[in-house]
């Protein structure tokens, strides 16, 4: 979950510089920025003058006429496909920490509690807390550091600080004994939309 | 950027907490909801810009590497592939439609540069809670519906709306009855007790206002 979100903001960074850089620099060659500010672009920098164009045809040939050009071509559309078709798929899948081992430091041999199960267990266990009205749990993250989420609604005269107290202490070291590790919990708290009701 | 040392501040308590955990259950120990618990606000994974953005980029990529291959097996370049070439040399710079474009390109790529380093998840606010190893998020609309039902418990009140901010809740409340100013004082006691009630783990502070709707 937190490497997928570093993973998405490096590349999403990546490509906000590159759609910004060419942006601002078909800009500046269009309202002619670099002689009107006096500015030396380096050697070799593109696009410097109104009159300049994207991709001139000869720059489009310049090497085409070689007999690494295609391939290469052919090579880095390739890569760069099956690049952002396993980013795009990346964003589809969720972590699943499988089977978690149950019992304590001498492990049960063959004893293995599955994430659905325990899930289970967690969101049956949270729907009978006082001021929760409906709560749902599964497990993110991998086998080795699993991760507990548990969406609650809860009832309009609940407060969020006694529930989560509640939810620590009953059904969250409950899974924590069970799987006999300091299982981390994440709560997302939600209410139901209600009318506004004057008391009188 | 701050995001890349999250991974390796997660997983460094594993060793502690094979020792920790047994008082834990036993001894009912309750680390202190201070702000090391909660302070750090939840960050959006940010899944649904990284797919649009990966689609477009396989899109464009992939038809142009299909393109490029039908070419080199000997057929004719596809309709668009042409244009584009000859619009790319045509353009000169200071074409008004290549101008629009270049801003909107450089404005959608600032827009993603804001995304990658912008936490995310407004409508989430984090809460205290009684465990480091625990966090929790209170939906925004959630607080609002709260806060305004603490509203409306106040005499005097008729209607309230109740917006949360980043750094600001805007109460605005209609009184049909009582002084205005000792509504205002009222409301907002009951506001903030409210507030306190939500054990929002950084609370954002309250501006309330007041009209009087006399009928």
């Amino acid at each position: 979950m937190r490497r997928k979100s570093a993973v998405n903001r490096v590349l999403l960074a990546l490509a906000g510089i590159v759609l910004l850089g060419t942006g601002l620099m078909i800009l500046a060659g269009g309202f002619d920025l670099y002689r009107r500010w006096s500015l030396t672009p380096p050697d070799g920098w593109p696009l410097t003058a109104p009159h300049d164009v994207l991709l001139a045809d000869a720059d489009r040939t310049r090497w085409a006429d070689e007999g690494w050009w295609w391939p290469a071509v052919i090579a880095v559309l390739a890569i760069v496909t099956l690049l952002a078709v396993w980013w795009l798929l990346a964003q589809m899948r969720r972590t699943h920490p499988g089977g978690l081992s149950v019992g304590g430091a001498p492990a049960v041999d063959g004893v293995e509690l599955r994430e659905g199960a325990l899930g289970d267990a967690l969101a049956a266990d949270a729907r009978h807390l006082p001021g929760v009205h409906q709560a749902r749990a599964r497990m993110d993250g991998s086998s080795s550091h699993p991760e507990a989420h548990i969406a609650i609604t809860l009832t309009p005269d609940a407060e969020p600080g006694p529930v989560l107290q509640a939810l620590r202490d009953g059904p969250l070291v409950r899974a924590r004994q069970s799987t006999d590790r300091t299982l981390p919990a994440r709560a997302h708290l939600r209410l139901t939309p209600h009318k506004p009701h004057r008391a009188e | 950027m701050e995001r890349e040392q999250d991974p390796l501040a997660e997983k460094e308590p594993t060793e502690t907490d094979e020792a920790t955990f047994r008082t834990v259950g036993l001894l009912d120990e309750r680390p202190p909801a201070g702000p090391h618990s909660a302070a750090r606000r939840p960050w959006s994974a940010r899944r649904i810009p990284a797919a649009l953005t990966a689609l477009i980029i396989a899109v464009a990529a992939g038809t142009l590497l299909f393109d490029v291959i039908r070419v080199r097996t000997g057929q004719a370049a596809a309709g668009w592939r042409i244009r584009l070439a000859d619009e790319l040399a045509a353009r000169p710079l200071d074409d008004p439609a290549l101008q629009i474009g270049a801003a909107v390109i450089a404005i959608i790529g600032l827009w993603l540069i804001i995304l990658a380093l912008s936490p995310g998840l407004r409508h989430q606010l984090p809460l205290e809670t009684p465990d480091a190893k625990m966090r929790a998020v209170l939906d925004r609309e959630a607080a609002e519906l709260k806060l305004r039902d603490a509203a409306m418990r106040v005499p005097g009140v008729s209607a309230a709306k109740v917006r949360f901010f980043q750094h600001r809740i805007k109460a605005r409340a209609d009184v049909r009855f009582r002084a205005p100013l000792d509504v205002k004082a009222d409301l907002s006691a009951a506001l903030q007790e409210a507030l306190d009630r939500l054990a929002l783990a950084r609370p954002p502070s309250l501006d309330v206002r007041v009209r009087p709707r006399h009928r």
